[in-house]
């Protein structure tokens, strides 16, 4: 049995075991959603895995199931499948067990819930599968990066507090995840993936009123351990070579770690600003002393306004970490074998997947794009996105700086 | 003359509701007969029990019901006690169900269904066209 199963048969055993004696039949309804989602760019370097200048559908699509059983006011369940592109492969569509969970809600402002969950965090962190709940055709990629990251086995509890209109929610969460880490390696040119045991938790607040409001503030803290021979890269060994050169220690060229810690925090708000909505959102990704994965900030701004059925949209969002020195002297790091030997080749291998697989972003993206209601449960998004890379974004499958990349994408969201 | 202008405003009259499919009377929020606690339902409670926000008043079970959607007296409820539209209400819980805090009220068909199910289960609150009111359901309060 994978895990996936042993989550289901568990979550099913947890709901067997809750229903006493109801008093009526247990309430069973399900539900599809999905996105068909086309994404054409001008560059042939693939960007955030799949778009490129032949198209692609695998970036945006995606169809879900599920199923949900209410057994009374304060039991239910719920299983939900979603098939979309594969977390640990390239190219290749897969099943994924998403929320699989059974909540208890003992009194009004209470809920705990155990199983598969998303823990939150970014406003659309937790809907961000169902495409017909927002209107941007696709979240900003520089601030929602992490985001297929905070799917956990475990459990969560939120206390709330209504407050006039308003209801303040304090969710603390705690559960493990076996998460896939993708990287591409210029020197091979070729993406490789490896997984990690994660364990983690957090708090996140947020105060929503019935309408359009919402302010959220997070932090999350996980404990990664990557399940590699060596353990995870953390650090470069540079040794001077003289005159201002250097190079990669050969004989040690990296130094690894078995786990790392990662906090992260959020800060997202989304209000009506007259006749328009405004929603920004920022994020801080703070791993403990990685040279490979330094410290990342990134945030967004969107303005949009409804018209009838129509709702234009226009984003600002962009990345930024301090992890380009260390990518420059990565870069910049002299080969130190001799020319043309078979070490200096297998060296420059080396070099090259040494730069490429560092997360360092530097990039902006502008987004002018609508979403068109065909009815409250359809909608239709276009947008065209400009993405600007400054010296290095390892979102981009290749070495590209200093380039403009102009995006376009077409989607069509359901939900019943 | 007297008689003709009567029959013509008659016609007129039957024809004209023949036309509309407005809601006649007021809107009756109703409840299971035996509920408890249905003096202490009022529009704050129900806008909060619709919403999701509570599933209790005082330690009992309270299991909301809709018409569907389309119907003039669900957009009567939905404007009076939450202050949406039905496109904006389905979007709510289309938001609300995606992050996993529970799943929108059955929805009925027609008032005969919406009340044949809240007579026979205890705490089901709904409401109904006035002029659709069935014996065996509670009246809380009428909205105007």
């Amino acid at each position: 049995m994978n895990r996936s199963q042993i989550l289901l048969f568990t979550v099913l055993s947890l709901a067997g075991m809750t229903i006493t004696s109801p008093s009526r039949a247990i309430d069973f309804s399900y539900s599809a959603f999905g996105t068909i989602g086309a994404a054409i760019s001008d560059e042939p370097v693939q960007y955030q895995r799949d778009i490129d200048d032949h198209g692609t559908f695998m970036r945006d699509s995606l169809l879900g199931g599920r199923l949900d059983a209410r057994f009374n006011e304060k039991w239910a369940a719920t299983t939900q499948v979603v098939l979309a592109a594969s977390d640990k492969e390239d190219d290749v569509i897969k099943p994924h067990l998403k929320w699989t969970m059974v909540s208890y809600r003992p009194a009004n402002d209470w809920l705990i819930r155990a199983g598969r969950l998303s823990l939150g965090g970014l406003l659309h962190q937790q809907n961000l599968d169902v495409g017909v709940t927002y209107d941007m055709a696709r979240l900003p990629r520089e601030v929602y990066l992490l985001s297929s990251d905070y799917d956990f086995d475990g459990v969560s509890v939120t206390k709330t507090w209504n407050i006039g209109d308003y209801e303040l929610a304090l969710d603390g969460s705690f559960g493990m995840q076996k998460r896939y880490y993708r990287t591409f390696r210029e020197g091979r040119k070729q993406a490789s993936y490896y997984s990690a045991d994660v364990t983690g938790g957090g708090l996140v607040a947020t105060l929503k009123d019935y309408d359009r409001t919402t302010f959220r503030f997070g932090w999350h803290i996980t404990d990664i351990d990557p399940n590699t021979s060596d353990g995870m890269l953390t650090r470069y060994n540079f040794i001077p070579l003289g005159g201002g050169t250097y190079t990669i220690n050969p004989a040690t060229p990296f130094g690894y770690s078995s786990t790392f810690t990662v906090n992260t925090l959020f800060l997202g708000a989304e209000f009506p600003l007259g006749d328009f909505q405004l929603t920004c959102e920022g994020t801080a990704i703070l791993p403990n002393s990685m040279e490979s994965a330094p410290e990342t900030y990134a945030g967004y701004i969107s303005l949009s306004r409804k018209f009838d059925r129509w709702t234009p949209y226009i984003t600002y969002a962009r990345i930024w970490n301090n992890g380009l020195d260390t990518w420059r002297r990565v870069k910049s790091a002299t080969n130190p074998y001799p020319p043309g030997s078979l070490q200096a080749i297998l060296a420059e291998t080396l070099l090259a997947d040494a730069a490429s697989t560092m997360a360092v972003f530097n990039q902006s993206s502008v987004m002018l794009g609508t979403s068109y209601a065909l009815t409250p449960q359809q909608k239709i998004k276009a947008e065209v996105m400009v993405t600007h890379v400054g010296e290095r974004s390892s979102m981009f499958d290749g070495d590209l700086a200093h380039e403009n990349v102009t995006t376009f994408s077409l989607s069509y969201n359901f939900a019943f | 003359m007297r008689c003709t202008v009567y029959l013509t405003s008659l016609a007129l009259g039957v024809l004209l509701s023949l036309m509309t499919t407005s809601v006649q009377a007021g809107v009756v929020v109703v409840c299971n007969a035996s509920l408890p606690v249905a003096e202490k339902i009022n529009s704050a409670t129900l806008a909060r029990i619709y919403t999701g926000r509570s599933i209790q008043i005082d330690g009992t079970g309270i299991l909301p019901v809709n018409l569907a959607p389309g119907a003039p007296e669900r957009t009567i409820f939905l404007h009076h006690i939450i202050q949406q539209k039905d496109d904006e209400y389905i979007g709510y819980w289309l938001v609300r169900k995606s992050i996993g805090r529970g799943t929108p009220p059955l929805e009925f068909k027609n008032a005969a269904d919406l009340q044949r199910f809240i007579r026979s289960t205890p705490g089901a609150v709904g409401y109904v066209d006035e002029q659709h009111l069935e014996p065996g359901v509670r009246c809380i309060f009428t909205i105007p």
